[in-house]
């Protein structure tokens, strides 16, 4: 790697950090913020829920942060500040390609334009803030490669991660037509199948990527025990995310239980998938 | 001792959520179970009401609801709007999808004042998904 003459070290490495999360984002968005249906939502979505997904998406950003952050933190006011960082990428990101898109113009108002960046700001954080485990640390070395670095995995951290894996998948599906479409032209027993496929590629993820930390897989156990305390989990946490995520973007307004219920199913297929491969996709 | 312990408590947290979890899991097969061997299948039935008459800058609004009492979704579902002797042509708004006993909402804009008296709303059809 070159020098730069004239600039500190320190310069160098804040530049190139920056520059990653600008990748990281710029990778997790791009799928969004080339889909007219989240150019839409942007303009119509109902303003308190647009208000509550950015709220619930601080302390998500933050927890990420703690757990697989662009930096090692030591302190929770970094991982605010981190995930503040990240933020603040994501609109520069976003704003910069909606405007380079030609959706956001002079004759934008302001409220349409806001909102349309926004929405993308969400995924596009999370991409800023994963960008180190994308990319790796600039020195070359990866804090996996680093045991004295590696922070406590924890069951309820392994959760967080498959909700997050399962929120990137879901959020990317969930504005589009074709997850209703597809929940209409299922019948019941299709959704039944779903939920098979769902559970048996969660578990075949959870077995093939593994488990790091206290929660570990051991070769001798046998496959209810981890299908229980992680596969089951996962996936209720994928259907809980894909719910939520479907209700946020006004989905399933005026949806009768029945039609809620088989579009919960057929966005938490993705989520699933989401879910129990947060460990490659993260 | 300390770290047997954590480790007890960390496995019976796990299995807990687990459980749990699989309770869910298991309602929702229920759900979908009964739904799939006693749930009814009747075709889309469509029913047409007027919510709201709001007059506006230059005309009116007539908000229609749209209730589909069937269990089939119904796609490209056209709903017509006339007035009663008049010569002005029928309008007519479209919805994309409206899935079974799902409400969905339009409007329409006539640029004069019109009353529930001289208004004729009905469904102009639809195809099954």
């Amino acid at each position: 790697m070159s020098s730069h003459p004239g600039l500190p070290t320190e310069t160098i490495q804040a530049l190139r950090g920056f520059g990653r999360a600008a990748g990281g984002a710029l990778i997790f968005s791009l799928p969004m913020l080339m889909t007219m249906e989240m150019w839409w939502l942007g303009l119509y979505m109902d303003r308190p829920r647009l208000l509550l997904l950015f709220l619930t998406s601080l302390p998500l950003l933050v927890l990420l942060s703690h757990h697989i952050g662009f930096e090692r933190t030591t302190c929770w006011r970094d991982d605010i500040v981190d995930a503040l960082t990240a933020l603040g990428i994501a609109a520069i990101m976003c704003t910069s390609l909606l405007i380079l898109f030609g959706t956001i113009t002079n004759e934008t108002p302001p409220q349409e334009a806001v909102g349309k960046i926004v929405i993308q700001m969400i995924p596009a954080a999370i991409g800023a803030l994963l960008a180190k485990s994308e990319f790796g640390s600039p020195s070359g070395t990866d804090d996996d490669e680093n045991p004295q670095s590696k922070r406590q995995e924890t069951y309820g951290g392994e959760l967080f991660l498959m909700g997050v894996g399962a929120l990137f998948l879901g959020f990317n599906l969930a504005p589009t037509d074709e997850m209703l479409l597809i929940s209409y032209q299922m019948s019941e027993v299709h959704a039944l199948v779903l939920v098979a496929c769902s559970l048996v590629l969660m578990h075949g993820f959870v077995f093939a990527v593994g488990f790091a930390g206290g929660s570990q897989i051991s070769a001798g156990e046998p496959w209810w025990s981890s299908f229980t305390r992680f596969t089951l989990p996962g996936y209720v946490i994928a259907l809980g995310i894909s719910l939520y995520t479907l209700w946020i973007l006004g989905r399933i307004d005026g949806l009768h239980l029945d039609s809620l219920v088989m579009a919960t199913v057929v966005l938490g297929f993705p989520s699933a998938i989401g879910a129990a491969a947060a460990r490659l996709i993260l | 001792m300390d770290a047997e312990m954590k480790d007890r408590r960390q496995r019976a947290v796990e299995w807990t959520v687990g459980a749990l979890s699989g309770v869910l899991v298991l309602c929702l097969i229920l759900f979908l179970g009964h739904e799939a061997v006693f749930g009814e299948v009747q075709p889309a039935r469509l029913v047409v009401s007027i919510a709201e008459i709001e007059p506006m800058d230059g005309g009116t609004m007539v908000t229609v609801t749209v209730m589909n009492q069937g269990d089939k979704a119904a796609a490209a579902v056209t709903v017509n709007a006339s007035l009663k002797e008049a010569t002005a042509p029928d309008k007519q708004i479209e919805f994309d999808y409206i899935a079974a006993h799902a409400v969905r909402r339009g409007a329409f804009l006539f640029p004069h004042p019109v009353n529930h008296t001289v208004l004729d709303i009905q469904i102009g059809g639809f195809t099954e998904l």
